[in-house]
């Protein structure tokens, strides 16, 4: 069995008594496209730079291709594509200067390739890279990271601040490289990653909340509505898996985030409120899950306490 | 190998400005420099003197300008992969560190050392003075240079992040250095110099046991050291950053090196307080009998003791003594340069005082035959003690006893020369010429370093100038002393020709009484000496009686005036 293209155990990073990191653990399976997100601030490009071996950890480990990340410089970065929306170029240089430059270093270095993104990305060679947008930058580093093939290509919020056009044409482009390269990206936007990525991580705060298949996490999350008697009693406790919890009357609404049928739920919810009526099962976006576990890790355990309490005053 | 030339061509396109910029400044030197020996005789001293003075000040600017222009190439290179900050692009490519490392080396050896040896061979070529056995001397200056200036620029340009900041952070060092030195310097003088405050000064600036006067300094020896250790931190710093990228660690380690050598300075001074120590350190004792001198009071009408009364730099009254001796004649072919003297006197009562070492010693250089002048000019041990002391022992007989520190020398070879009125060139000094103007002066130029200690004897000094018989310059003794007895083949810097003089001295130890200069025609005897040895002597002078002070003679020491 192949080792999986990232690996991460216990990965923590402490600046001072602030903990950028805790204590990460997960695992990207060779020809994935993993997508690392969360909002501002949550620790992705920490996590990107530690595995890139551009800053140690405090404690934990971290393997890239089956290399300790700390290893990961020279040689090593010959299977690596690096590209970060906050990475300095050499802008004195041109496309073309650019590229040639980079050329040598890569024994498995495609010019044939390099020539088609050119083309696909609609780039001149003349340019000095002072003189591009931001998103023309953006598509010189792609072409720079994708010409040798790299066997895992990492991606720090690499649409981050480009027009829609460009970010497709980037997607594309990375679209047509799957299954030879494993990506690893973070981004704080969902809807950049959702017709890319085959896995998903969420990094809230420094901590991983889950880390798996899209499907798998698109299948355990669902929107449900249900109506109760009004003067029905809730249970003291409500399941920790019933995220969001709130009634407005009759009506009751949460988040299930271990959904597995619709008849198992629906005997759930009969056993602790033996009065709710027929329930609806609704499929939630990407975003709508990503935003629920964000509200539900800020608020924790507090807003399942103070959701059992709304039930039990009859609270909207 | 691929990776080094591949990246050192890139910052070659990447830095020809800098590359041109610097080598042009070393081609202005290159031009400027010869100024400084080919400018004409100014018709007077006046304008002859600013006219050096310009020329010196033009040449320095350059060598200046050329510093900084390696500044600004070390900065270009070494930020263009930048060491300091997660968000380069360098830093996720496949670089291998030994081969960024050896490409900036190789950007250095072609672009800042390559031109550098040129010029230096170029400017040794224009001053006369290009040989092949200035080529150790122009590889150790290269070495200096790379322990004082270019590994140093690399260290700090690796642990910081662009020009300015590193410019920022040379400039801080440049301001903590003076910052450190005045203000360990200045309580030092402003309490008077015979003060503990400042003897630690000059034992933390390891300045106390090197004698009074750089003749027979080996002080130099020291730059290797220097450099050595230097170019040891540095390097560390330059390896360690280019390595791992530790640039917090690097920077302590940049911090603690002058620190390090600050407290080895003072714990030093510390365990050193005594002068007498350290003088014991480096100046064996030999008793008076093997001594290569005697001396003896030689008090008589015409050489009488002397006292006076005056007040010292810290405006504390003061006595000088002045105390006539007899030297004795001292071996053929032997020189004696006197470092330090002490003096302490001995009361009857048990009473006694030193004098700090130092001091004013009595003489610099004994030679042979200089003294059957003994009837006209006689030595002195002159020293100053508290006006309270003299008080209270000048009533009754005391003990002087006369410690001199002293360097023996021996005449290796001797070279006579006609001076002609341009220049000359004088076997193992270099290439010389005399002032037909002015103080008389001679000046000889050298490559690399200054020349083996030599004594300058003439037979046709002259009590007026060479020309300008109007002249109403007062002149006074030339010292005879050229050169140093380091034997290191070169001194740090950018330029690799050392000027030396046949410079003045101060009137009280001109045994001629009168100017003297140095004309064309004269007959001048070059003889080289090499350092034979070090030693302490200590002369007792029993049962002797201070005279009254002469109020004729009594002078403020500090500023002259008058009492």
């Amino acid at each position: 069995m192949n080792a999986p293209s990232v690996a991460t155990h216990s990965l923590t990073r402490k600046y001072g008594s602030h903990t950028a990191l805790n204590g990460v653990t997960l695992k990207v399976d060779p020809g994935s496209v993993y997508a690392l997100v969360g909002p501002n601030g949550a620790g992705k490009t920490t996590l990107i730079q530690l595995l890139m071996n551009l800053q140690p950890a405090t404690s934990g480990a971290a393997e890239l291709l089956g290399m300790p990340s700390r290893q990961i410089r020279g040689a090593a970065l010959n299977h690596v594509g690096y590209v970060s929306g906050s990475q300095s170029m050499p802008d004195w240089m041109t496309v073309r200067a650019m590229l040639d430059y980079l050329r040598p270093f890569y024994p498995t270095w495609d010019r044939l390739l390099e020539a088609q993104l050119m083309r696909d990305f609609g780039l001149s060679p003349k340019p000095k890279l002072k003189q591009l947008s931001r998103g023309m930058k953006t598509k010189v580093a792609f072409i720079g990271a994708l010409s040798y093939r790299p066997a895992l290509l990492v991606l720090d919020e690499p649409f981050t601040g480009l027009d829609p056009l460009t970010r497709d044409e980037l997607i594309q482009g990375l679209l047509e490289r799957i299954g030879e390269t494993t990506l690893f990206l973070s981004s704080h936007d969902l809807a950049e990653i959702e017709s890319l990525a085959s896995h998903v991580g969420y990094l809230e705060e420094g901590s991983l909340l889950f880390s798996e298949e899209m499907t798998t996490l698109s299948n355990r999350f669902r929107k449900i509505e249900f109506a109760v008697d009004p003067a029905s009693m809730p249970p003291p406790t409500l399941p920790p898996e019933w995220m969001e919890f709130e009634r407005a009357g009759s009506l009751v609404r949460f988040t299930h985030s271990q959904f597995a049928t619709e008849e198992e739920t629906q005997a759930q919810i009969e056993r602790l409120l033996p009065t709710a009526g027929e329930v609806a099962f609704s499929p939630m976006s990407l975003r709508s899950i990503f935003l629920t576990s964000a509200r539900a890790h800020r608020s924790g355990r507090a807003q399942f306490d103070a959701a059992a309490g709304s039930i039990s005053g009859g609270k909207a | 190998m691929n990776q080094i030339i591949h990246i050192f061509r890139k910052d070659t396109r990447r830095c020809w400005p800098e590359i041109l910029l610097s080598v042009a400044t070393i081609a202005a030197l290159i031009c400027a420099y010869p100024l400084r020996w080919s400018v004409l005789p100014a018709p007077s001293l006046g304008a002859e003197s600013d006219l050096n003075m310009n020329t010196a000040l033009l040449c320095t600017g350059l060598a200046a300008l050329v510093v900084v222009s390696w500044a600004v190439l070390v900065s270009r290179i070494v930020h263009e992969e930048n060491l300091v900050g997660n968000n380069h692009f360098w830093l996720t490519r496949p670089y291998e560190w030994k081969s960024l490392l050896a490409a900036k080396w190789l950007f250095l050896a072609v672009y800042l050392y390559l031109p550098l040896v040129v010029a230096q061979w170029l400017l040794l070529d224009i001053a006369g003075l290009s040989s092949r056995s200035a080529i150790p001397g122009l590889l150790f200056n290269v070495l200096l240079i790379t322990g004082f200036l270019v590994l140093p620029l690399v260290a700090v340009a690796a642990i910081t992040g662009n020009f300015f900041r590193m410019a920022f952070a040379l400039l801080g060092a440049g301001l903590v250095g003076v910052g450190v030195v005045v203000a360990i310097t200045l309580p030092g003088y402003s309490n008077g110099h015979n003060n503990t405050w400042n003897r630690i000064v000059l034992l933390a600036t390891d300045n106390l046991a090197a004698p009074a006067h750089s003749l027979t300094s080996t002080g130099h020896h020291k730059q290797l050291l220097f450099a050595l250790l230097f170019a040891a931190v540095c390097g560390a710093i330059v390896l360690l950053q280019y390595a791992r990228r530790q640039t917090r660690v690097c920077w302590l380690a940049l911090l603690a090196l002058p620190i390090a050598i600050a407290m080895g300075g003072m714990v030093r001074a510390h365990y050193a307080l005594s002068g007498q120590a350290l003088i014991d350190h480096d100046y064996p004792t030999v008793s008076e009998s093997a001594a290569p001198i005697e001396l003896s009071p030689a008090i008589d009408t015409k050489n009488q003791l002397t006292v006076f009364r005056g007040y010292n730099d810290a405006e504390t009254p003061i006595a000088g003594v002045g105390i006539p001796l007899h030297v004795s004649e001292i071996a053929e072919g032997t020189a004696l340069v006197i470092d330090h003297q002490r003096v302490t006197i001995e009361a009857a009562d048990g009473f006694r005082w030193s004098t700090d070492v130092g001091g004013i010693p009595l003489e610099r250089h004994i030679l042979p035959g200089k003294r059957t002048r003994d009837d006209i000019y006689r030595p002195r041990a002159f020293f100053e003690i508290p006006y309270e002391i003299y008080k209270r022992v000048h009533t009754g007989p005391v003990t002087v006893r006369i410690t001199l520190a002293m360097t023996q020398l021996q005449a290796v070879n001797s070279v006579r020369v006609t001076m002609p009125t341009r220049e000359v060139t004088v076997p193992g000094l270099g290439i010389c010429e005399v002032e037909t103007v002015g103080y008389g002066a001679m000046q000889c130029r050298r490559a690399l370093r200054e020349p083996e200690i030599t004594y300058v004897s003439a037979s046709g000094w002259s009590n007026t100038p060479c020309v300008d018989p109007q002249s109403s310059i007062q002149l006074t003794q030339v010292n005879p002393w050229m050169g140093l007895l380091d034997r290191e083949p070169a001194e740090f810097g950018i330029v690799p020709i050392q000027f030396v003089q046949a410079s003045y001295s101060w009137p009280y130890q001109n045994p001629w009484g009168g100017t003297a200069h140095l004309c064309p025609g004269a007959q001048v005897t070059f003889t080289q000496y090499k350092f034979e040895g070090r030693m302490q002597v200590n002369f007792t002078i029993p049962d002797l009686y201070l005279p009254p002070e002469n109020p004729a003679s009594n002078i403020d020491h500090s500023d002259g005036r008058s009492l």
